[in-house]
């Protein structure tokens, strides 16, 4: 699958209808999910056939992505049951079988208990950037949760629209790419 | 076949005043679409390879695992056999939890308890591994902390984790 194909699959991912402030929501626009998911799936190998987690999935963008590539497994988890309804409905659209979702909280997550569970995580996690002070913790938080899991890939959407990839293995950064 | 579903790919663009031809509204459903031979609505579920995987952190609880289900609702799906998946997933579950969650479930069949040395080389065993993690699904219910006895419902096939404040 050409990573335009994948961006016009996810430019049809039904988004948030009433995105709240406070859980800083916001839909992962398809191009930047489309660069971050294919550039991982081809250089990297993380997501076919790998058990992949979708912190703070929301609608359900980066879930459907992976799984369009050919996830065996993509859990996804949220805290807010309205995302988790938008994103049930997309799972059910795109008729895709291989994602899960959980809702829960993930700063309340004991990430120990989930160590090296997961093959990879994809997020795009809350950054802080609504004015609310105590999400400043929340990337912190969620980038430490996710590396208990496995390996991960991060994606900041706003503002710099930049995707960074942690790898534990390889213990490097690096700038995915400016998309 | 769903929008942008992957095998045979038909794209359903969206026209400017928001429908999708060739497939209508389900009555009922709001914002849902299907095509006409389709199945109006299809309930989400919690796999059992997602269940393996959780545990409770209610407060003060050791270690919260595993949660012992109590469905009222099962499906059975067809997912496609990936036999390299499975065997790569084997050594990460807990295969008692699983045996056991199975059995819960009335859907242990002839899976063994006891995880045979060479199950890489069987294609056979690595079905029924396949079967009861990707196609057993749960969709109501709930999963119950074996420490504190809290219960997490499971609603439409979402497991809800969420504590209350004095839990946490």
């Amino acid at each position: 699958m050409k990573r335009k194909e994948l961006e016009s699959c996810l430019q049809q991912v039904d988004v948030f209808e009433k995105p709240k402030l406070l859980l800083e929501q916001y839909p992962t626009r398809p191009h930047i999910a489309a660069c971050m998911l294919y550039t991982i799936h081809n250089s990297f190998d993380d997501i076919e056939d790998k058990l992949v987690a979708d912190l703070g999935c929301g609608c359900g963008v980066l879930s459907v992505g992976a799984a369009v590539l050919g996830a065996g497994l993509c859990v996804g988890f949220d805290i807010d049951e309205d995302a988790l309804e938008i994103c049930s409905r997309n799972i059910e659209e795109f008729d895709l079988k291989n994602i899960d979702t959980v809702q829960c909280d993930v700063c309340a997550l004991v990430p120990e208990r989930f160590s090296n569970k997961f093959d990879t995580v994809i997020m795009n996690p809350p950054f802080g950037t609504k004015h609310n002070k105590v999400q400043d913790l929340l990337t912190l938080i969620f980038g430490d949760v996710a590396l208990w899991f496995g390996t991960c890939c991060l994606c900041c959407s706003k503002p710099s629209c930049r995707c960074r990839l942690v790898r534990r293995d390889v213990d490097v950064s690096a700038s995915v790419g400016r998309c | 076949m769903g929008k942008g579903s992957l095998s045979g790919i038909t794209a359903y663009p969206r026209t400017i005043d928001g429908s999708f031809p060739g497939l209508q509204r389900c009555p009922g459903h709001y914002g849902t679409w299907s095509s006409a031979t389709q199945p109006c609505w299809v309930l989400l579920r919690m796999k059992l390879l997602t269940h393996n995987m959780l545990t409770s952190h209610v407060k003060g609880v050791t270690k919260g695992y595993p949660l012992l289900i109590k469905a009222t609702e099962v499906k059975l799906t067809d997912v496609d056999f990936n036999s390299e998946f499975v065997s790569r997933m084997i050594p990460k579950i807990e295969w008692s939890v699983l045996v056991e969650a199975a059995d819960t479930l009335g859907h242990l069949n002839d899976l063994p308890r006891d995880l045979p040395p060479d199950y890489e080389s069987s294609e056979d065993f690595l079905r029924k591994v396949h079967h009861v993690l990707l196609e057993v699904e749960v969709l109501e219910g709930n999963l119950k902390c074996p420490e504190s006895g809290r219960e997490f419902p499971i609603t439409k096939g979402v497991p809800n984790m969420l504590l209350n404040e004095d839990e946490v």
